[in-house]
């Protein structure tokens, strides 16, 4: 006897209804900024609001075609990992500066998606940090936070 | 007339050595980004963006128009002697592109693709020379009613197009109009959906959306598809004979044409047109059963087509503002970051900008047939680069573009969580096509609908009073029919030669 779970598409349908809902409520907290009901910053969120929790009900009624089979194992945890150290890398950056902070990031991902020896993924991760430091920075002007560099 | 002489003031402009180095760059890189497994002219575009701020206007646009046509002739190459399409588009010329590299002529096959483009690009910057400007001037009388009448009748032509759901299209095009809402309001300046985060204030940055649910998702894609370097077939002449080129004159010069003219309506995508000429090739072929195994006019025609397509997409794009697909969606959001007007008073406001970016696109198609013939060897082991070192490269530069547009670490988060969305938008079949126009569209929508209100003191019958809103709304009619008969084909021939469902 299994769980029944619900839909993706249904669970798609439900979020599109809270999200049309959620715009209804910033319209009607709008609207007394406005000119009338059809001119001002609360129509076109209204007017959205209404159409998502339509649309969302017409997918509640649309049948489920096919099943969707999401990684697991070393395929999951390489795809985590991959986010987890761009979210890591993009808080750290303010702390310990663009140099080591990019160095740390790429030698990580080089090391869990391309499986290379320490030395290697070392070599590769500075050579591509000074490359994308010259665009970015040296290039660009792109006022990245900086430690030493 | 004018429109020849203001198109040679344009080549005046850009044959100056520090601009043709712009062309050529933007025509290189987006080769390179094209060539990688999996990336399109979407990603390209996506990816480099940021990289392009560093210049004036006129030349941003030219690297970018550049890196649009670059990518489009790169994807070809995975097609061909990878059996990858880079996009949906390129479905067609896996058909019998592959088979001819497996027998050894993939260099004839990359060869006649690159001619079939360039042939296909001209003519198709040749009605866009002719055309553009005509419409721009006609678009001159159009007031916001118009405007909000013909964008809405794009969209709804491309939710129908997507080869999903229609009611996963609507949804996904009123998220990306309920994104482009946020932030102060048009009206009263008020703000929008900030939630009281004061980040919110400011609105979503568009290119970090766009990166995060093109370049980061691509990478996640990789991942699951555990890519590693895929071996693809060895490549000997790359110059087609006069035999396959005799073969191959007819078939682009029909591509080209049918990829222009039914390109340049919306709702007509470069994957309808290019599966369209794929069969009408076998169709008329005297040797159909050659086709899937190996025949040169399966990958001149529908090449021609797509590339036929895409320079038709900067008709409406140029002259009314509007996109017919993600990447000139991205280009319009481009413009707009230049501080420009996309629309018809783009021609008037900034005509020597326009010629000369038309002029550079000339130009990039003359250098791209230059240095692709000779360079196909280089392009093809590109495509060898591991994807354990590309797919942390593709990361790390969308993160650092991402950052580099306003820079907030703000956008950086943005691009992250849009790119977990977008994997599994794409796991789950939510098509991305919708959000994206409705993201950029979305804010001249809303100017356009309210301005119409005002004009009218709110009655909503103004979209169907004035005559030339009236008259797009009845041309709006027979397009949905056309559109949606060849959607369901394209949809069908999708699911035939490649067992999947695919955006388009």
């Amino acid at each position: 006897m299994g769980i029944k779970v619900i839909s993706p598409n249904r669970i798609g349908a439900f979020v599109a209804i809270i999200l049309g809902g959620l715009s209804i409520f910033e319209a009607i907290r709008l609207y007394p900024y406005g000119n009338n009901l059809l001119t001002g910053d609360h129509t076109f969120p209204g007017m959205i609001g209404v159409l998502l929790i339509l649309a969302g009900g017409m997918l509640l009624f649309e049948r489920k075609k096919d099943e969707v089979v999401l990684p697991k194992g070393r395929t999951a945890f390489m795809m985590i990992a991959s986010i987890g150290s761009l979210i890591i890398y993009s808080l750290s950056i303010k702390y310990i500066g663009y140099f080591f902070s990019t160095v740390l990031a790429f030698l990580f991902l080089i090391k869990i998606i391309g499986n290379y020896s320490w030395i290697f993924s070392i070599v590769i991760a500075t050579v591509l940090t000074t490359a994308l430091y010259l665009l970015f920075i040296v290039l660009l002007k792109t006022p990245f936070p900086s430690l030493l560099f | 007339m004018e429109s020849i002489l203001y198109l040679l003031q344009g080549f005046s402009e850009v044959l100056t050595p520090f601009n043709l180095l712009i062309v050529l760059l933007g025509s290189l890189l987006g080769t390179v980004v094209g060539v990688l497994p999996g990336l399109g002219p979407t990603s390209a575009i996506a990816i480099l963006l940021p990289m392009t701020t560093i210049l004036d206007p006129t030349q941003g646009i030219m690297m970018m128009a550049g890196i649009y046509y670059g990518s489009m002739y790169g994807g070809s190459t995975t097609a061909i002697l990878m059996n990858i399409p880079g996009e949906s588009s390129s479905v067609p010329t896996t058909l019998d592109g592959y088979p001819l590299a497996k027998m050894g002529k993939g260099g004839a096959a990359l060869g006649v693709a690159a001619i079939g483009s360039f042939l296909a690009g001209i003519i198709g910057l040749i009605g866009l020379v002719l055309f553009a400007p005509i419409l721009a001037d006609q678009a001159l009388k159009f007031g916001p009613p118009e405007y909000f009448t013909l964008m809405l009748i794009a969209l709804l032509i491309l939710f129908n197009l997507t080869g999903y759901s229609l009611a996963k299209s609507i949804i996904m095009g009123l998220f990306g109009f309920l994104i482009s809402l946020v932030g102060i309001g048009i009206s009263s300046g008020s703000p929008r959906f900030h939630f009281g985060f004061d980040a919110l204030l400011g609105g979503f940055e568009m290119i970090s959306i766009i990166i995060g649910l093109f370049a980061i998702t691509e990478v996640l894609k990789g991942l699951e598809e555990n890519r590693v370097r895929i071996k693809h077939e060895k490549i000997k002449n790359v110059y087609p004979d006069k035999k396959d080129m005799k073969k191959s004159m007819f078939p682009i010069l029909r591509g080209s044409l049918l990829g222009f003219f039914l390109g340049i309506l919306p709702g007509v995508s470069a994957t309808i047109t290019s599966f369209l000429s794929y069969d009408v090739e076998k169709k008329i072929s005297k040797t159909p059963e050659q086709f899937g195994k190996g025949a040169i006019e399966g990958v001149a025609g529908p090449e021609s087509a797509n590339n036929a397509t895409s320079s038709g997409g900067f008709i409406p794009l140029l002259a009314l503002g509007i996109p017919a697909s993600p990447p000139l969606a991205i280009l319009l959001a481009a413009l707009m970051i230049y501080g420009l007007t996309p629309g018809p008073v783009l021609f008037e406001q900034n005509s020597q900008m326009v010629w000369t970016v038309i002029a550079s696109m000339f130009i990039g198609n003359i250098i791209l047939l230059i240095l692709n013939l000779p360079l196909i060897g280089l392009w093809a082991k590109l495509t060898e680069v591991p994807f354990g070192i590309l797919g942390p490269i593709i990361l790390m530069v969308s993160i650092l573009g991402a950052y580099s547009v306003r820079n907030s670490m703000f956008d950086v988060v943005v691009a992250i969580i849009f790119g977990i969305f977008g994997y599994f938008f794409h796991k789950y079949q939510w098509p991305i096509i919708p959000f994206v126009l409705c993201l950029v569209l979305g804010p001249k929508m809303e100017s356009s609908f309210i301005q119409s209100l005002e004009i009218s003191s709110g009655n909503w019958l103004i979209f169907f009073q004035r005559p030339i809103s009236l008259t797009l709304l009845l041309l709006a009619a027979v397009l949905i029919i056309v559109s949606i008969f060849l959607t369901n084909r394209t949809k069908k021939r999708i699911k035939q030669e490649t067992g999947e469902h695919m955006e388009f």
